[in-house]
């Protein structure tokens, strides 16, 4: 009768299945993170380019109306919630600085009716540019995180394992 | 110490710079809720969380407007305290009227 005796290379096909099995997985995991943040992240732009639309409408109409004033300030303060949910640059301060700039480009003027006066489209550069800045600010935050290559990944392993060196 | 929550002791809907905009202006908010704890130097805490935005010509005239009205910036921050979780972006642009 033939006794099975278990050597350690036996092993070896079963360990190299689970760990191909692992890095599958794992990138499986961060292709559909990677996706999900790309569709909030579109969302997003959607929502900052009606915004655009909608103060530039508030500002150049022949009256002042509460209700889009009122909608308008309701849409920026959906900003930062979504930036923050987006995990790309909620703790910049340069962030903080833009989302403000976008609320005083839209409601720190004209945007009350005892100082409403039509304005010229020439007058709102300053809704656009906000807006494209924050944008621009996202698009590179979403490459510099899920877009790096291969050998930029390695380096900023490198430069987390290694030691830390610097002058006293 | 006082704590204001705007959006429970004043309104969930704050709009507009001056009394004529609205009953719940900037202006209103300053003389009602924060020039006569400032008067008495008494510190008060503003709790922004919970309202439907705010629009900046709000916040420049309930903040900005205290430097207006003769309050030095060491006196506002010293008396005045502004917390906003959900929106961090409002303390810089606060704190920007202050200092101007």
């Amino acid at each position: 009768m033939a006794i099975a005796v278990f050597e350690w290379w036996n092993a070896i096909p079963w360990v190299l299945i689970i760990i191909g099995w692992l890095i599958i997985n794992h990138q499986h995991n961060a292709r559909e993170t990677r996706k999900e943040r790309r569709d909030q992240l579109d969302r997003l732009i959607s929502q900052l380019a009606e915004l655009e639309k909608k103060a530039i409408a508030f500002h150049t109409a022949s009256k002042h109306d509460d209700y889009p004033q009122r909608e308008l300030t309701r849409n920026i303060s959906k900003i930062w919630p979504q930036i923050k949910q987006l995990g790309l640059l909620e703790n910049s301060n340069d962030i903080k600085q833009i989302v403000s700039d976008i609320r005083k480009e839209i409601t720190l003027k004209n945007a009350d009716r005892s100082t409403f006066k039509p304005q010229s489209i020439n007058d709102l550069d300053g809704i656009s540019d906000s807006i494209g800045v924050l944008v621009d600010k996202l698009n590179a935050a979403y490459i510099r995180k899920y877009h790096r290559t291969f050998s930029m990944r390695i380096l900023d392993w490198m430069t987390s394992v290694l030691p830390k060196t610097g002058s006293p | 110490m006082k704590t204001v929550t705007i959006a429970t002791d004043f309104t969930r809907y704050p709009a507009g710079r001056v009394r004529t905009d609205g009953p719940y202006s900037g202006e209103a908010f300053r003389e009602d809720y924060l020039e006569p704890e400032l008067k008495i130097g008494e510190r008060v805490h503003i709790i922004l969380d919970g309202a439907r935005g705010y629009g900046s010509s709000f916040l420049e005239e309930a903040f900005g407007g205290l430097r207006r009205q003769g309050y030095t910036r060491e006196q506002i921050e010293k008396l005045v305290e502004v917390e906003s979780n959900e929106d961090p972006s409002l303390i810089g642009e606060i704190n920007s009227y202050i200092n101007t």
